[in-house]
């Protein structure tokens, strides 16, 4: 919380209300622009996203659960092809 | 020159649209956050699953050392996840079925040349509950729009419910196909599925015009019905069988579609069946698994033919079957066969000779 004390210090106090309400609008562009732009050299949220992103849909697209699933499916139906008994 | 002083109102611009851009990226935050922690979700149940499959098989194998069990009984045929399978069919999951003679039109989903255009004028419940949600269940997987719909339950029986107004719905608004992707395959049974074509019988409680019951552990799959149906209303009622480490059942499907396909009448799949010894009849009594039942049939009644070699795709040499009174001996070198299974108008997995006697 910042106080002003305009009645005595009036010009100065103006000026610093006036440098802290751009410094709060410089500080939201910086904070979005590291925060949520995607940018080869950093980590930052987007990156860490689009990360996740590419694992989840590895593992969906191929999962291992699936896998197992047909294997299951071969011994409970109790037939593979192509294997000699 | 002196700097120019910023008049109170260009002031009060600067610090509201500061306040619009945090509020903006809150939201923006809180979506990412919301859609990591559901992924999150997600590959959690599914490592758990997986984990939980793999004790089964474990079990499975443990259990069947010493029968020949695992290594499979040869006098089948199955269709699913078989790559040397041969013929004019569609393979999906864990079926096949007859090919397609075009795209088939997905409902629900408009195919522009910008993508996938999800038409909107359907209800999706899950449990009773409606929400937008659960509509992305139909959504197609190349939507941008589309998001996970994944929750995990505390009653491991849920009814899921498709409800459309056919007088609102633009297009066509019939189909033949239905196409499952679970997260976790074989982790339910669909105790029953019911298609209603009446809003009338609905509210009469009339007979569903379509039902089919008790299709036990659901994987990848395609359902193909009997005839085209148009969507009024489409409820599915699911026994959830794995359950959790937090003791909650987990389910969500990838997508869910209605398809209208049409299928080429020509379509059938040839499957090759091998045997250490050499063979010396073959019986013509089989069981046809499809998606819903296993029933015996006559391989000769089916029209299912049997043949020596394949070369190229070209079938030869048709291998004649043995009933009671009719023993047909085959000639003594063969210790291997084709068979050709015409598809007609459903989905199969397997087939299974009643006997193969070797020498």
């Amino acid at each position: 919380m910042i106080s002003y004390n305009f009645r005595y210090r009036g010009p100065f106090e103006y000026e610093k209300f006036v440098l802290n309400i751009l410094q709060f609008h410089n500080e939201m562009v910086m904070f979005r622009k590291r925060l949520l732009s995607k940018n080869e050299n950093s980590k930052e949220l987007l990156n860490a996203k689009e990360d996740l992103d590419n694992l989840f849909h590895e593992t969906m697209s191929n999962s291992p659960s699936e896998e197992l699933y047909y294997m299951l499916l071969t011994i409970e139906q109790g037939g593979v092809t192509n294997v000699y008994t | 020159m002196s700097i120019p002083k910023m008049s109170s109102k260009e002031l009060n611009n600067i610090l509201t649209k500061a306040q619009a851009d945090f509020e903006d990226a809150r939201q923006r935050i809180e979506l990412i956050k919301i859609d990591m922690l559901e992924k999150n979700i997600v590959l959690r149940n599914e490592q758990e699953y997986t984990f939980h499959q793999m004790m089964k098989l474990r079990e499975m194998i443990e259990n069947n050392e010493d029968s020949n069990k695992l290594k499979g009984v040869a006098n089948k045929a199955l269709f699913f996840n078989n790559p040397t399978l041969e013929g004019i069919f569609e393979s999906y999951g864990s079926v096949v079925h007859p090919r397609f003679l075009r795209p088939p039109i997905n409902v629900f989903n408009l195919m522009t040349a910008n993508g996938p255009m999800f038409r909107d004028d359907v209800y999706v419940s899950i449990n009773g509950e409606k929400t937008q949600r659960s509509k992305h269940i139909l959504m197609h997987d190349n939507s941008p729009a589309k998001s996970i719909v994944f929750n995990e339950y505390d009653d491991d029986i849920l009814v899921l419910n498709i409800l459309t107004d056919i007088g609102y719905v633009l297009g066509d608004t019939d189909f033949n196909v239905i196409e499952l992707d679970p997260y976790l395959p074989g982790s339910f049974d669909i105790i029953k599925l019911e298609i209603f074509t009446d809003k009338m019988n609905i509210e009469q409680g009339v007979e569903p015009d379509f039902e089919i019951e008790n299709m036990n552990n659901v994987g990848k799959t395609r359902i193909v019905l009997d005839r085209k149906y148009p969507v009024v209303e489409v409820t599915f009622t699911i026994r959830l069988k794995f359950k959790n480490h937090n003791g909650k059942y987990p389910f969500g499907l990838k997508h869910l579609y209605f398809l209208n396909a049409d299928f080429d009448p020509n379509s059938y799949v040839v499957a090759k069946i091998e045997k250490n010894d050499f063979i010396q009849t073959i019986s013509d009594e089989a069981f046809l698994k499809n998606q819903f039942e296993k029933r015996l049939i006559s391989l000769r009644e089916e029209g299912i033919k049997l043949y020596l070699t394949n070369t190229n795709g070209v079938l030869e040499y048709e291998l004649p079957t043995s009933r009671q009174h009719e023993q047909n001996e085959l000639a003594r070198n063969t210790k291997e066969f084709y068979v050709r299974v015409p598809l007609q108008s459903s989905a199969i997995t397997s087939v299974e000779f009643s006997e193969i006697n070797t020498r």
